[in-house]
């Protein structure tokens, strides 16, 4: 699997100079506009990664890592795994830069960290058994399609749900981040093993 | 021993079948693929690589499915359009396969791109169709595998290279432990190395015989129409008409040899078998 792991890696790192620039872009404005960037970076790194996806279909990738040991198993699980472990660095730097420059509670800056890693794993949960079903292409629409429809979610929230007044106004907040925590790694569980079920009867 | 068994293996796609297909590959031989374009060539080797699936019978490589895990350890493949992603280079490949099988060897993998000429940095998109061809096959050879299966594996490799590359799978057989199933549209490839020939026509296996039993055995009559006419239908297995005489397809060289004397008889060559199975009228 850290054979895979590595492909991918140069694979993302193929587009290094894009990614420099836009980190540096993005800790410009975090910086000298006070932008929170909590969601911005996972999700740039997603589109990235998603090229991956691309590249192997391009290739016929897909067909030869059949051929290879483990391989059916461990495409799936190294996607999964990558995106999880580089989201997760990723998030590091808005979270000390809203403590340490903004001086912002741990406790707030942790929210909107969690809150955004939320996001971007429900995101993520969604599209990467769309991607190994029906291909890069189909998935990055699906991709599109899931901005819209978290968008449109927050936007009833936002309108029809009393935001001081409502269920969750009275949990603690070690109660809600709990709970997160764990409908996250439910969901990045039930979209791996159902990934793994589609890479596992495809034919390339 | 059998290093690959067939068992009544067949494969249905809308305008295509496969099958069923009965094959016994014995080890240390060089076994060539051969037959026209769709004729279920590649589609035999992606099932043995359990790149598609079966929708009957069964695959057995080295005695066990061909879905283990370690027995993929012991094949080494090239493909026909399926490798990495192109834009990698030869470093970046062998730092991926080094984390992926046991017995990767990376300084074999770089002697071999060393003999080849290629240079290790260079992205595999910036490669000649050939250059990457070599790439690919020094990659199948650099983990030591028991087994190489390989589809068009010279297409595009100047002559140089090619018999560079024919020496190297020569060398893989010697020891008698190692096989090599070779898909070629390059029959005169075949000529030189292979031990055993099997020829795809129209999804089913029409031929699996030693090379040398073919060449021993087959033989092409030349005649007119008179001659033609003169010829017992039982000694033809398939006959070409050309604008001036007949190519006449035998599987019996010496007996028809004897039979007609005044007929010329011409060494069959792989190219000539084919063609006049697939296109001669039976």
């Amino acid at each position: 699997m850290l054979g895979l792991i590595k492909k991918d890696l140069y694979l993302i790192l193929n587009n290094r100079n894009a990614i420099v620039i836009y980190l540096i872009m993005v800790g410009f404005f975090a910086v000298f506009a006070k932008m929170d960037i909590s969601y911005i970076l996972p999700f740039f790194f997603l589109s990235i990664f998603l090229s991956t996806f691309s590249y192997d279909e391009y290739n016929n990738f897909n067909g030869y890592v059949c051929t290879m040991p483990k391989g059916r198993e461990y495409v799936v699980l190294s996607k999964y795994l990558l995106t999880i472990i580089i989201s997760l660095i990723l998030s590091v730097f808005p979270l000390l830069l809203n403590i340490l420059a903004f001086k912002t509670s741990l406790e707030e800056s942790l929210t909107i960290a969690l809150g955004s890693l939320f996001g971007f794993y429900l995101v993520v949960s969604v599209i990467y058994p769309l991607m190994f079903k029906f291909g890069a292409e189909k998935g990055r629409i699906a991709l599109i399609s899931c901005f819209f429809a978290v968008g449109i979610i927050c936007y009833l929230l936002v309108n029809f749900i009393d935001m001081d007044n409502n269920i969750l106004s009275d949990v603690s907040s070690t109660t809600v981040f709990i709970l997160l925590v764990s409908i996250t790694i439910l969901m990045l569980t039930i979209s791996y093993f159902i990934s793994k079920n589609i890479y596992r009867n495809k034919q390339f | 021993m059998s290093v690959i068994s067939i068992e009544n293996v067949k494969k249905n796609y809308p305008n295509f079948s496969l099958g069923e297909i009965n094959l016994e590959i014995e080890s240390g031989m060089i076994i060539g693929l051969i037959g026209e374009n769709g004729a279920g060539k590649t589609t035999l080797l992606k099932l043995i690589l359990d790149i598609i699936k079966l929708d009957s019978g069964s695959i057995k490589v080295f005695g066990k499915s061909n879905k283990d895990m370690n027995v993929k350890n012991d094949i080494g493949v090239v493909m026909d359009n399926m490798f990495y992603p192109e834009i990698l280079n030869s470093n970046n490949i062998d730092s991926i396969n080094k984390s992926c099988f046991d017995n990767y060897d990376s300084q074999l993998f770089f002697n071999y791109l060393k003999q080849f000429n290629i240079d290790p940095k260079q992205n595999l998109k910036t490669l000649s169709k050939g250059n990457r061809k070599k790439v690919e096959i020094a990659s199948a050879l650099a983990h030591k595998p028991k087994l190489l299966i390989l589809d068009e594996p010279t297409s595009g490799l100047d002559p140089i290279v090619r018999n560079e590359v024919l020496s190297i799978f020569q060398s893989f057989v010697e020891d008698e432990n190692r096989t090599i199933v070779f898909s070629t549209h390059i029959t005169s490839d075949l000529e030189h190395v292979a031990d055993k020939i099997i020829f795809i026509d129209n999804g089913r296996v029409y031929l699996d015989e030693y090379r040398d039993d073919i060449f021993d055995n087959y033989g092409v009559l030349k005649c007119d129409i008179d001659k033609f006419n003169q010829i017992d239908k039982k000694d033809i297995v398939s006959y070409l008409k050309n604008r001036y005489f007949y190519q006449v397809l035998v599987d019996d060289k010496e007996r028809c040899q004897k039979k007609y004397p005044d007929m010329v008889m011409d060494q069959i060559t792989l190219e000539d078998l084919m063609l006049l199975i697939i296109k001669g009228e039976k």
